[in-house]
């Protein structure tokens, strides 16, 4: 049987993947495997390819992001948000199972990154709720599922990524976030609630009586902290500012009130900080670059309109397609990390998307949750490998304390599968992505 | 030389991805920061700003690549193997790497082509003038340098004896 260029390629593919090769070198050589097989195109395009793909000025905000949300963390703005989200909800069932929700959907609007949620929120409150008689199980289970709802609340870098790739606007994709965002927090909280109620764990015994007089007390000491998400959300819902702009706000916000304010900010914390971004840069935005390439030449062998061809011939039906989309994004989600999953398919499933009539900022919305799934799901799952160094326990009795989470995540995707206005609603009505 | 010099070429050696890298990152910071500050105060950007910001991204990314090759830290999949004993392993590691390595070489070399083709017609960046094969040379050299940080963990870990713990995954280092 002779090979097509095509199945040459995915078969190079899958074959690197499985032997471990890492995910930007894979791309790379069945792109290299197709340059000497198929033969149309100079290899200079290897090395073009590469440059264009990161020579895209809205990825700059990526490492951005992450350089605000750990500058904001040594700075001392997570434990104050963390403070005062503990003295509303500590003392309920649970309290501080739901105050670590809570705290990240509030760091969320900060950062863009799951696993920098999970050990941002989880290294205060993992060990405050060990110390309060809660299981680690339950611990790191809330923390992890918690660190998954940065994907949904902007600002989220997976969401940048998808807005390159797919050519829809970003500002569009961050207001769509916000609804689904909050919808997901209110569940994953419903579920913190419940299990907590289930296994007995009180609410927190050292937190004090609601004292409406502390409460305002922590709330001025902490002003300029919790104003954080509002600043970055605000300019960029404004339209004050673009993604970039508003990524280098925070950092700036970030740095005013670590060291004007908190005085908590040294040096060494922001050359740290900087090296967060840079290693972000090298492991995972090197992947777009070689995957630039890659979608080349998925292009060149006309591999969206094969898919979208084959897609079509089971269903026509978009809410059936995306179901299939979410089931194979569940099981590759599984084994891969969130944003080479998005770089990676983004590309193919474009312009299906079009053929078959799914919204693109609908579509960008389900792409998102459905990856907040695969930061808890094992083998790969990053959220679990953060809590389980956090809480010191093995990543598989962690992913049996996720399972009600994913349930609810799971009904979440379905939710939003079905109904499309929860995401398009707000960027439509505000004129957005049209 | 004096030791002191050594031991400062030394350290130099051992941490300028990192060094680079992490400069390159505060130059794009500082870049969009002025950027932002002109647009808001002055009413315009500064063109060149944009510019030295998306070339301080580029440099930082790969610059940062040799880095995480060092740090072991590249995204891959390696939950596969979980079954299979860490010698084993190690194995698989060690032909998947040396694989990654040549590949490493052979694009550094196609990419080298272009850059110095480039070099030989020059083309100027529009504001800041820079020759662009002056900024692309960072992809080959990248490449390169991964290679040689792979090859140079490999020595370092063979030294020391902690080779199976390229292979070990968090939770199995912990057990012992």
């Amino acid at each position: 049987m002779e090979l097509s260029v095509l199945q040459m390629v995915l078969i190079t593919l899958g074959v690197f993947f499985l032997l471990g090769m890492p995910v930007f070198m894979s791309l790379a050589i069945s792109a290299v495997v197709a340059l000497t097989f198929g033969g149309y195109l100079p290899m200079s395009v290897i090395h073009n390819s590469i440059f264009d793909g990161l020579n895209i000025f809205p990825l700059l905000a990526i490492p951005c992001f992450v350089i605000a949300g750990t500058l904001m963390e040594y700075g001392n703005i997570t434990n104050q948000i963390v403070d005062v989200v503990k003295q509303m909800v500590g003392r309920m069932h649970g309290g501080l199972g739901i105050t670590t929700i809570l705290a990240c959907t509030f760091f969320a609007a900060i950062s863009g990154s799951g696993p920098g949620t999970v050990a941002a929120v989880g290294t205060i409150l993992i060990p405050a709720m060990i110390r309060s008689g809660y299981s680690k199980d339950y611990a790191a289970s809330v923390s992890s599922s918690g660190g998954t709802i940065g994907l949904l609340i902007p600002p989220s870098n997976p969401m940048i990524i998808y807005s390159i790739l797919g050519n829809v606007s970003v500002t569009a994709m961050f207001t769509a976030g916000f609804i689904p965002g909050f919808m997901v927090g209110l569940v994953m909280c419903l579920t913190a609630w419940s299990v907590a109620r289930r296994k007995g764990f009180r609410g927190d015994a050292n937190t004090p009586p609601f004292n409406l007089i502390t409460f305002l007390k922590t709330i001025w000491k902490s002003f300029f902290s919790l104003l954080t998400p509002f600043v970055i959300l605000g300019s960029i819902y404004s339209g004050l500012c673009t993604p970039v702009e508003a990524a280098v706000l925070a950092i700036a916000y970030a740095m005013f009130v670590g060291i004007v304010i908190n005085r908590a900010l040294r040096p060494i914390h922001i050359y740290k900080a900087l090296l967060e971004g840079a290693l972000l840069c090298g492991a995972v935005l090197l992947i777009v670059g070689t995957s630039t390439l890659f979608g080349k030449i998925l292009t060149f062998e006309e591999a969206p309109q094969r898919l979208a061809a084959a897609v079509m011939s089971i269903s026509q039906d978009p809410k059936i397609v995306l179901l299939l989309i979410i089931g194979v994004l569940i099981i590759l989600g599984m084994f891969m990390e969130t944003l080479s999953t998005i770089i990676i398919l983004v590309p193919v499933l474009m312009p299906m998307l079009h053929v078959v009539g799914i919204d693109p900022i609908h579509f960008g919305i389900i792409l998102v949750v459905t990856n907040e799934m695969a930061l808890l799901t094992p083998p790969l799952g990053v959220n679990l490998f953060v809590a389980s160094r956090l809480a010191n326990i093995s990543v598989e009795r962690i992913s049996i304390g996720v399972l009600p989470f994913l349930a609810a995540l799971l009904a979440c995707i379905l939710i939003l599968t079905f109904f499309p206005e929860i995401s398009t609603w707000l960027p439509y009505t505000l004129g957005m992505g049209q | 030389m004096s030791i002191q010099a050594t031991s400062i070429i030394r350290k130099l050696y051992d941490n300028f991805e990192e060094i680079l890298s992490v400069t390159c990152v505060g130059v794009m910071v500082a870049c969009l920061m002025l950027q932002v500050g002109a647009r808001w105060i002055g009413g315009h950007g500064l063109p060149w700003t944009e510019e030295l910001s998306r070339f301080a991204f580029l440099w930082a990314v790969f610059s940062a690549a040799a880095l995480v090759a060092k740090h072991g830290s590249h995204v891959r999949i390696t939950a596969q193997y979980l079954l299979m004993p860490p010698k084993y392993r190690l194995g698989f590691r060690m032909f998947t790497d040396t694989i990654w390595i040549i590949f490493n070489i052979y694009i550094a070399w196609t990419s080298w082509q272009v850059v110095s083709s480039g070099l030989e017609f020059p083309e100027l960046s529009p504001t800041l003038k820079i020759v662009r094969g002056y900024v692309e040379m960072i992809i080959p050299f990248g490449f390169v340098l991964m290679s040689w940080r792979i090859v140079e963990t490999y020595v370092i870990r063979f030294r020391n004896g902690t080779l199976i713990e390229l292979v070990q995954e968090e939770f199995e280092k912990g057990d012992k």
